[in-house]
């Protein structure tokens, strides 16, 4: 074959390349909203013949929700700084609607790719849980305020978490490692009985909302901080810890140096804040004990995803990780048996978590947790 | 109604230049997740000029020559931006995204076309991926087709030493 045409053929190999179905549908989607949205004039279509949305901004501050119009004039008319000011609004401020309905929705439509997408949903879910926190600080936590709180953050969890089906495996396990984190967050920030009750809520709406076959992983003890005593938050941190060094310990030879000094550093700071906690008064102690209990989490989050977790019926303590098993590749026995990591639609899923006994139900780490239920053992669990 | 009949014929349009949009834009820019982007944005764009009523007689002349300014766009950004403020907005470093749908001996090919300056890729692509016309090139890239003749013909040489064939 002459050089030439071996060239030519060799870059027509190109030929090959199309979008992915995925993408296909996404841009799709979003050209189709886009058109609809930048609907023809009639009567006074050859006015701008040769006009073409000159920027990327100007052309996507308006790519979603027929309402933005409305948002935009009331922008324009309270004036410039207003959406700036709006940004450190919190439900129930009079700017707060310019916040989410304006803000946020230039953030997502300037979102392109199903990752970016999914990361601007997590972030969003983290700032409404910041807004929670902001309320409580401010005592400004009513029962209506708390309300549209909870109903906020399991939208938006429910859109994450959609978002993150769509996104990346990479951006995936960041993503659900976020959003496990915020719910345990938020879960943290029951100090009172009218926000437990309104989290349980919030939690059963998310559990009717989410869809996806990985559970989440949360921690009923956290659900409870702030109504177990301090004595058995302690016992149970240290428990909990103990457990987790074990573990490290045990299977040393089967993390990567990388993750076995990372989640040995975590879990070491995460003892000596847990014996810490035994001489302090009780506010500072339960303080030092979430931070402990945010560490271990950390540590547990890193392990579920390398190996099986088995846990303890009893104390709903991780008992044993058992790294031989890829928990990507454990049959969920919900018969799409997800063989293939491109199956990992990765998600969280909190089922039926609307009265979650403290005392009895305490699973760890993406167990599904069930109301009332006794925890039967073997539990199959993944990340 | 205008208004659909226009959106039924764009809807047309992205599925059958879609993919030959997005090949230009990996090409250009090596990496999938913004070649999608960019291949939205040569879309959405485009939009406007149905929109506005313009007569687009050559739908993928325009698209061409939109994905093309938008490319040299995205250059010129590139250049200016540090790595960092790429990694900050969620960019992958031109390390290029995996990906399943880009298969490693694309993945060759397109970095080998890297070793040409852009004129010369553009229309190595445009030449012997889409099989367009060198007359065809010349009236999207505003060039007579004389000059895209000859470009081709350097370019494929010099490809030809790269690859050492």
């Amino acid at each position: 074959m002459n050089p030439e045409l071996k060239t030519t053929e060799y870059v027509s190999k190109l030929k090959d390349i199309k979008l992915s179905d995925s993408a296909r549908t996404r841009i799709a989607d979003n050209l189709q909203a886009y058109a609809s949205f930048h609907a023809v004039r009639g009567g006074e279509e050859s006015r701008f013949i040769s006009e073409v949305p000159a920027t990327a901004s100007t052309s996507l501050l308006s790519l979603r929700y027929s309402f933005m119009p409305l948002m935009l004039i009331l922008a324009v008319v309270i004036g410039g700084s207003t959406t700036f000011a709006a940004q450190t609004a919190v439900p129930g401020d009079f700017l707060y609607p310019v916040k989410t309905e304006f803000n946020e929705n230039i953030r997502t439509a300037f979102a392109f790719s199903a990752d970016s997408e999914a990361k601007v949903h997590t972030a969003l879910l983290e700032e409404r849980i910041e807004e929670a926190q902001t309320l409580q600080a401010e005592g400004r936590l009513t029962a209506e305020t708390a309300t549209e709180v909870s109903t906020a953050i399991s939208n938006q969890f429910a859109v994450a978490t959609e978002a993150s089906a769509k996104s990346s495996e990479k951006v995936a396990a960041e993503i659900n490692w976020r959003l496990e984190k915020a719910m345990t967050t938020y879960l943290a920030l029951g100090g009172d009985t009218t926000t437990i009750a309104t989290i349980e809520a919030g939690d059963a709406a998310i559990a009717s909302e989410s869809n996806s076959d990985i559970s989440m992983s949360m921690r009923a003890s956290d659900l409870a901080t702030g109504l177990y005593s301090i004595t058995a938050y302690q016992a149970d941190m240290k428990a909990r810890t103990t457990a987790l060094k074990n573990i490290i310990v045990k299977h040393q030879s089967k993390l990567s140096a990388a993750v076995y000094t990372e989640v040995t550093a975590k879990i070491t700071t995460a003892t000596t804040l847990t014996t810490q906690a035994e001489t302090q008064a009780e506010a500072d102690a339960r303080l030092t004990l979430e931070k402990a209990a945010t560490l271990a989490g950390e540590v547990e989050a890193t392990l579920s995803t390398l190996g099986q977790v088995e846990i303890d019926p009893d104390t709903g303590i991780i008992a044993d990780i058992d790294f031989s098993i890829d928990p990507m590749k454990i049959d969920r026995g919900d018969g799409e048996g997800s063989t293939s990591s491109d199956n990992r639609d990765q998600n969280a899923k909190i089922q039926g978590g609307a009265s979650i006994d403290s005392t009895t139900s305490t699973e760890l780490l993406d167990t599904t947790i069930e109301s009332n239920s006794s925890v039967t053992s073997d539990v199959e669990v993944g990340l | 109604m205008l208004q659909s009949r226009k959106e039924k014929l764009f809807a047309d349009h992205f599925a059958e230049y879609g993919d030959a949009i997005f090949r230009f834009c990996i090409v250009k820019v090596s990496n999938v997740d913004i070649a999608e982007d960019m291949t939205q944005e040569v879309f959405m764009r485009y939009w406007g000029y149905l929109k506005a009523g313009t007569d687009v007689a050559n739908p993928r002349a325009l698209l061409y020559t939109i994905a093309n300014n938008l490319a040299k766009d995205w250059y010129k950004k590139k250049k200016s931006d540090s790595l960092d403020d790429q990694m900050d907005q969620g960019f992958a470093p031109a390390e290029k995204s995996p990906s399943a749908e880009i298969l490693a001996s694309h993945r060759e090919v397109i970095e080998a076309l890297d070793h040409l300056d852009e004129k010369d890729k553009e229309v190595m692509v445009l030449r012997f991926v889409e099989g367009l016309e060198p007359k065809d090139i010349a009236t999207l890239l505003d060039e007579t087709a004389n000059v895209i003749s000859v470009r081709i013909n350097r370019a494929t040489k010099r490809l030809q030493t790269i690859l050492h064939i």
